[in-house]
């Protein structure tokens, strides 16, 4: 029952991806693409999972949060992600659950400088 | 008052005998209240601050009038002194006063200075260089004083012998007998408390309205056993043992504004009778002072609902944003921004709503200001607790929520220089023009600062003088050729044209300049919160029109703030004491109200 419970990273508007499972998404100024996937793909329901994700353009003073809120029911996640930036440059957040079925936001802000850009998008969990 | 609100505020209070719970607001009788809001203003104006002396007098910080009132306990006048300036014995806005030892100590918020008198007024000395100061404590021969973001303790000789925070605007300190020391970290809506040596051993609050939360706490006062905080933000006093632990709570917001005897409107300050058996309140919004027993009263009436501006009603009811024409408002003390449709002839109502208190983004600390262009469907929001500003997007599909865009700190990205210091940056007002850049005031550093619509720093906007000044709220004209800025402790609006330069000065009849817009002719329109009215000014800078007042009535305001135009022949007030947006021709007539109830209210 659990398998059929996974989600679909909808793809927001303009956005693709390559390799499989990956989603690539532009930040809503525009001014950053992610690119990112689930460990496990899809996402599951109610299990914890982690996102692997870059964002282009790239620089070492990047800051980045993730988190992911359901707007229609005025609530987000249960847990804190962590997010690390890994050896490879890309970045990986653990520590997330999506806890009840339905639509949720996916956020991505990435800050540098005293400029903070948010990169979203949705995932419906059956 | 409406029949149907008496009805209404009858079924929803209850009498009950015994002391009031601590899970149950009361309403109490006070024993004496003076001033009111429709007082004449040399009354009192915006009190925001007392303390107690010998001989029953009660020494008020009345900050609209820039001096020291003194008073009875029945409201009788004794004395006062002090008149707008930066002399020695003039105050801009004082916002903490004490008693001790026979001297008065009153912050002079606006010359960032203590001065220091007897208690016959005569001005015995000055302490300068403070920045912003607030709540005052005297006890021991030790002063302590509540800065912009720090609490120091000085010798009688100006010698610092603690300096406490970082904290956000702290409003209120408090000695208690054992030396320890209380804070009201008002902008964090807490309370910290430090023993003699400055450690910190307790603190309590956090933001919200249930007991034991705190919606900025204002003035406290240490009653023999437990501290009386002034819960602004949610109309009440609750009083904690010197742990933080609750006892009680009493006081609750009014049912329509302007009700008196034992109601409460956004307390501010405390003081305790020598002898403890009175406390006084002060409440800027009414121009008002009301003192109590702060004996458990053998009749309470203990209030089950909330006030009559809060949201029954709350989900928004979305609309195509371009099929209707919306007046957006910033909710300081709840931490949102909404979005009502003003449609002619429509009950206004809510229709988006984005925020809720906290530090993510898309949440909110304190939103200052909120700016709204419909040609792209973008709002700026300043979020000035969190020190940045937000941008947010509402949705062409009604189905969907507010979206969050982006978010800079215009401290961070306005360069450094002479006049501008980073660690002093607040945001205020914002505005828009027609090409979408954002004017944001830096209250901290009275600029305005121009950012495009990409987020990049365009210009600085100041004054080249170094005179006392609280810049607060900016409209700007649509071409962007004018820029209006408000100064609430000079009483002016200063107009710049779209490079820098100073155009003019507008001053003429305000007393606290709080809201201002600009339309595409040039004429600016300002809200001053304490005369409760909108002045315009013509495009030369010559007084045109004024209307309002203070009051309920359509047409009538209660401390109003922010302005905006609402195409080219509406202007839209935020009538914050009467917790409503009010929608007026440019003729002054109150054409329709919005409010997070969705419907008019007192029509």
């Amino acid at each position: 029952m659990r398998g059929a419970c996974a989600a679909v990273l909808a793809l927001a508007a303009g956005c693709g991806g390559s390799e499989a499972g990956e989603r690539r998404i532009a930040s809503n100024l525009g001014t950053y693409t992610v690119s990112l996937r689930s460990i496990p793909h899809p996402i599951p329901a109610n299990e914890p999972f982690e996102l692997v994700f870059r964002v282009a353009p790239d620089a070492p003073d990047l800051a980045v949060e993730v988190d992911a809120r359901m707007p229609q029911h005025f609530h987000g996640m249960n847990r804190v992600p962590r997010v690390s930036r890994r050896p490879d440059g890309s970045f990986r957040a653990e520590g997330m659950l999506l806890h009840m079925s339905g639509r949720w936001e996916l956020t991505i802000d990435i800050s540098q400088g005293g400029r903070t850009e948010r990169a979203q998008t949705d995932v419906e969990l059956p | 008052m409406n029949p149907l609100l008496r009805g209404a505020f009858a079924a929803l209070i209850c009498l009950q005998e015994g002391e009031p719970d601590r899970h149950s607001a009361a309403v109490r009788p006070s024993l004496h209240e003076f001033g009111a809001y429709d007082a004449p203003l040399e009354k009192l104006a915006a009190p925001s601050a007392l303390a107690w002396g010998k001989d029953d007098r009660l020494y008020v910080a009345d900050t609209g009038n820039h001096r020291v009132a003194v008073f009875r306990p029945d409201g009788n006048p004794v004395a006062q002194w002090g008149v707008a300036g930066s002399g020695p014995g003039a105050f801009l806005g004082p916002e903490g006063i004490a008693v001790a030892d026979g001297r008065v100590f009153v912050s002079d918020t606006g010359n960032g200075r203590v001065q220091v008198f007897d208690e016959e007024g005569k001005h015995l000395g000055t302490w300068p260089g403070l920045e912003r100061p607030r709540g005052l404590s005297v006890t021991g021969g030790r002063v302590c004083v509540a800065e912009a973001h720090r609490v120091r303790v000085f010798t009688p000789e100006g010698k610092v012998v603690l300096d406490l925070g970082p904290f956000t605007a702290p409003a209120g300190v408090a000695f208690e007998g054992k030396g320890n020391l209380y804070v009201s970290d008002t902008g964090n809506h807490r309370v910290r408390a430090f023993d003699p040596e400055g450690k910190l051993f307790a603190e309590w609050g956090g933001w919200g309205e249930p007991p034991e939360f705190l919606s900025r706490p204002g003035g406290i006062v240490w009653m023999k056993d437990r501290l009386a905080v002034a819960d602004t933000g949610n109309h009440r006093i609750q009083f904690f043992d010197a742990a933080g632990a609750l006892l009680a709570q009493w006081g609750a917001p009014a049912a329509t504004a302007h009700t008196g005897n034992g109601w409460l409107h956004a307390p501010a300050g405390l003081a305790l009778s020598p002898s403890g058996d009175r406390l006084a309140v002060c409440e800027p919004l009414e121009n008002r002072v009301q003192i109590f027993s702060p004996a458990p009263p053998p009749l309470a009436r203990r209030v089950t609902t909330r006030p009559w501006w809060h949201a029954h009603r709350s989900a928004p009811v979305p609309v195509r944003p371009e099929t209707s024409p919306l007046a957006a408002m910033a909710d300081a003390d709840n931490h949102f921004v909404y979005f009502f449709d003003v449609t002619k002839n429509v009950s206004s109502r809510l229709v988006f709503r984005a925020g809720g208190y906290g530090r993510k983004l898309g949440e909110f600390n304190g939103p200052a200001g909120v700016a709204y262009d419909p040609a792209t469907r973008r709002a700026v929001v300043s979020d000035r607790g969190n020190r940045r500003v937000q941008v947010i997007e509402l949705p062409a599909d009604p189905s969907r929520g507010v979206r969050v865009l982006a978010a800079f700190e215009p401290g961070r990205l306005a360069p450094a220089g002479p006049g501008f210091q980073r660690e002093r940056s607040v945001p205020g007002g914002v505005a828009l023009d027609a090409q979408g850049n954002i004017y944001v005031v830096d209250s901290g550093n009275a600029a305005v600062l121009v950012f495009d619509a990409g987020m990049k720093f365009v210009r600085t906007l100041h004054r080249a003088d170094e005179a006392p000044a609280l810049w607060e709220a900016v409209g700007v004209s649509p071409d962007g050729k004018t820029v209006a800025v408000t100064d609430a402790l000079a009483a002016r609006v200063f107009a710049f044209e779209a490079g820098g330069r100073l155009l003019r000065t507008l001053g003429e009849g305000l007393r606290r300049p709080s809201g201002v817009a600009v339309d595409a002719k040039g004429n600016v329109y300002v809200a001053d919160a304490l005369l409760g009215e909108v002045l315009r000014y013509d495009s030369s800078g010559a007084p045109a029109a004024r209307w309002g007042g203070r009051g309920i009535q359509p047409g009538k305001f209660c401390a109003p703030g922010a302005i905006a135009l609402l195409g080219a022949d509406q202007l839209l007030v935020d009538d914050a004491g009467n917790h409503r947006g009010q929608g007026l021709t440019l003729e002054g007539k109150s054409a329709f109200f919005f409010s997070k109830e969705g419907a008019p209210l007192l029509r």
